[in-house]
């Protein structure tokens, strides 16, 4: 009876696991299209006066970093400056435009919408409470079957 | 028990309640535990934020104005309060202006009398220990009327001499009216207002003497001297080479669209490097 009961636990368990991770499984035999999307954001620094700031410094800031230039450039000579920034790096990114003791910034958030290459960017502690509840879950229904068996 | 869990036997019914219990209470306990652990890292995490006041090389080195004179100053007094540094969240806008939103916030209580015409560098107002990190990229602050020092009753002191060809004047201009500024953040040589574990940030409040005068060294053409009034306006209503003039006398000596001017323009007086302010009167 013992070894009916322990054949047939390890049974529900192997299903039970097979399910859980069926995506992967799945995923081993098909085919896969990475893609990254080189969008680019296109910048105009003015004057107050609406002229445009020809040949201004451009400082990129990166939110991983904010204290270090993610690159430097100058605008041409409309005030214009683009660049493709790394959609990893998810956070607000910050432009500073500047020209003879002017200077003017702007701030565009790059999030999960924008973001098209990358991990998950779970934090460590969604990582734990998901591991747990998958876990608990699995307890739970060897419990269950455990019980309606015997 | 038996009618409802009759297939289990009561001691195996019992081992399975203790096992459920006790996993349940590492779950609870792991996840209790990381919580506080995380909570505590960033609560401990200071450093310090120091406040300066910058009139730059115009202040302390002097300049010649867009009209040729070449002005230096003994002091330049200006009277600032309620100095705050924010982490603001979104990031300040200070053309949509409005209220600053924000995560953290750091404050100078006292009315500080800077003369930001001495040193080489930003004079510093006040530093605060053990702010949280995070980065600091707003600030506010009030040009008030001084109840004591060099600048009591007025909001900014210019105190220096100009000189145009044989001609010399002696100025001490004081100007009276409160404000109230905001600002995003500082742009510079360097991004401030970052404070890291431990170390020290700074946040400036800058002010452009250049936006009053003009700039010799600007084109003649550009916004700055534009907009600039000038030393000559000044000049005309000096007296034997003395210029003793407060608000009220530069409303009654220059013309209406001088002093209107002169009015806009000390909107324009304060930045945070060479980032613009939202200036607003403060009704007295």
């Amino acid at each position: 009876m013992w070894g009916d009961l322990l054949m047939k636990r390890i049974i529900i368990l192997t299903l039970f696991i097979i399910i859980l991770f069926s995506p992967i499984i799945a995923h081993a035999h098909g085919a896969k299209i990475e893609y990254n999307a080189n969008m680019s954001y296109e910048l105009l620094a003015k004057y107050d006066s609406g002229e445009p700031m020809a040949n201004a410094q451009i400082i990129v800031y990166a939110p991983d970093d904010p204290a270090t230039p993610w690159t430097k450039g100058a605008a041409d000579e409309n005030g214009r400056y683009s660049f493709v920034p790394d959609f990893s790096k998810k956070g607000m990114w910050t432009i500073q435009a500047r020209y003879a003791g002017h200077g003017a910034n702007i701030n565009i958030e790059i999030g999960e919408e924008a973001s098209l290459a990358g991990s998950t960017g779970y934090t460590w502690l969604q990582k734990l409470i998901m591991a747990a509840s998958v876990v608990w879950g699995m307890i739970g229904t060897a419990l269950f079957y455990t019980r309606r068996k015997n | 028990m038996g009618g409802v869990h009759g297939f289990l036997n009561f001691k195996e019914e019992n081992t399975m309640k203790k096992i459920c219990f006790l996993t349940a209470l590492i779950l609870i306990s792991v996840l209790v535990l990381a919580g506080c652990s995380l909570g505590k890292k960033e609560a401990n995490e200071v450093g310090s934020l120091k406040f300066v006041a910058n009139g730059e090389d115009f202040a302390r080195e002097g300049f010649v104005s867009k009209d040729n004179w070449q002005i230096s100053f003994d002091h330049v007094y200006v009277n600032l309060a309620d100095i705050v540094g924010y982490q603001a969240n979104p990031p300040y806008d200070a053309y949509e202006g409005g209220k600053i939103k924000f995560t953290s916030e750091v404050s100078l209580d006292k009315v500080y009398t800077m003369d930001i015409a001495q040193g080489d560098e930003p004079s510093v107002v006040g530093k605060v220990e053990n702010v949280p990190v995070g980065h600091y990229n707003a600030i506010s602050w009030n040009m008030v009327k001084g109840n004591e020092g060099p600048a009591k009753g007025n909001v900014l002191v210019l105190i220096g001499k100009a000189a145009k060809d044989n001609k010399t004047i002696n100025f001490n201009i004081k100007f009276d009216q409160e404000l109230l500024v905001k600002a995003g953040e500082f742009i510079g040589d360097e991004r401030n207002g970052i404070v890291q574990e431990g170390k020290e940030a700074e946040l400036e409040m800058t002010f452009h003497l250049d936006h009053i005068f003009g700039d010799f060294e600007t084109p003649a053409d550009d916004d700055l001297n534009l907009g600039a009034l000038g030393f000559e306006p000044f000049a005309n209503i000096a007296d034997n080479g003395q210029l003793d003039i407060d608000n009220q006398g530069l409303k009654a000596k220059l013309s209406t669209s001088d002093y209107g001017r002169l009015t806009e323009l000390l909107f324009s007086l304060p930045h945070v490097g060479e980032g613009h302010c939202h200036v607003e009167k403060i009704q007295g």
